[in-house]
């Protein structure tokens, strides 16, 4: 990671989270000189790009095809109906260009897929995951994994939601604990969702991602950590990897 | 009794309850009993082969049953069985 100077300007732009104990200048720089890939910026992905620009990462390169729908202003924050018909990733660029300014960002109006995720992923020190299609998770966490890139992943489903952080070698991936996807997600219309679900599991892989990047606090290694925003349950649930993985297991090298 | 959390995927063949106390002395007695007050609730969770399906985590007071014993896993009055399916929404 390249690490940048902070300005006087960065100094009083982030001297609120300056302040956590453990976060500090060292971390604002780490996050400042931190390339971050981005797969989908819907209610999930999208919430953690903005948290992520707000709290200075240096680099962001979002992937998204397709074009703003209507169906997506009832979760999506920053997105308003003017952007209706125009290209997800670059609306999503524009936006958080106005919050941050010097904060690169990269589009890529494509999802993930076969032929462009090993060369994203190469590009990025980290991934956040929180595409709505398990082909496109499962091509994410293998090419993460193989490359030794840390992914942190987040989803939901209704009012339920769930997020945990992936490290190559050390903790349980995607495909330890979920090996297969369910035979009724058939496509990205199969999930129900209200904005505060989405944004809760976003905001709660960017968090993730910050600590990652910095080494402060305590990243959810071998947690999922589940809400259930019907019922007010969340739980902190262990989790293992897999020795033999065919995505993360002993036998791959790192 | 020990409670079992349902996740929200399979709540319609439990009368949309996310939550019910069962009592039973194993993981694999309760969702028997779950089955037998709400017929094709197993269904749901097994393959053809009758092994849980691999996008289902089934855990005992936060722990995983695979690290525990299974289906097997002794359950007393004050346990938590938590059901998570895979999910993918963004």
């Amino acid at each position: 990671m390249q690490t940048k100077a902070l300005s006087e300007f960065d100094r009083e732009r982030y001297s609120r989270q300056l302040r956590i104990e453990g976060f500090g200048e060292e971390g604002q720089l780490r996050l400042k000189g931190a390339t971050v890939l981005v797969s989908r910026v819907g209610g999930v992905g999208g919430t953690a790009a903005m948290n992520l620009v707000r709290a200075g990462v240096g680099r962001l390169i979002l992937a998204h095809g397709g074009k703003v729908v209507p169906e997506y202003l009832n979760r999506w924050q920053l997105i308003t109906p003017d952007d209706l018909g125009r290209p997800c990733a670059q609306v999503w660029a524009e936006k958080l260009g106005q919050i941050d300014a010097d904060v690169e960002i990269v589009t890529v109006d494509e999802y993930i897929n076969g032929e462009n995720v090993a060369d994203l992923v190469s590009r990025a020190d980290l991934v956040v995951d929180g595409a709505p299609l398990f082909e496109e998770r499962y091509l994410m966490n293998d090419e993460a994994m193989r490359q030794g890139k840390p992914l942190c992943m987040g989803a939901m489903f209704g009012m339920e939601g769930y997020a945990s952080t992936f490290i190559p070698g050390e903790s349980a991936c995607l495909r330890c604990v979920f090996p297969e996807k369910p035979e009724y997600w058939t496509d990205m219309k199969v999930f129900p969702a209200i904005g505060p679900g989405p944004a809760i599991v976003g905001t709660t892989i960017a968090m993730e991602a910050i600590k990652v990047l910095t080494g402060f606090g305590q990243p959810l290694k071998n947690i999922l950590w589940f809400f259930d925003l019907e019922s007010n349950t969340t739980r902190y649930l262990e989790i293992e990897r897999v020795k033999d993985c065919p995505a993360c297991g002993a036998s791959r090298s790192h | 009794m020990p409670t079992l959390f349902v996740p929200a995927p399979f709540r319609k063949s439990v009368e949309d309850l996310s939550r019910l106390e069962v009592g039973a002395g194993s993981v694999s007695a309760l969702l028997r009993e779950v089955d037998t007050r709400y017929p094709g609730f197993n269904a749901q969770l097994h393959g053809p082969d009758g092994s849980v399906k691999k996008y289902i985590r089934i855990f005992v007071n936060g722990k995983d049953i695979k690290a525990l014993d299974g289906m097997e896993t002794a359950l007393d009055t004050r346990d938590e069985v938590f059901i998570v399916s895979a999910m993918a929404g963004g």
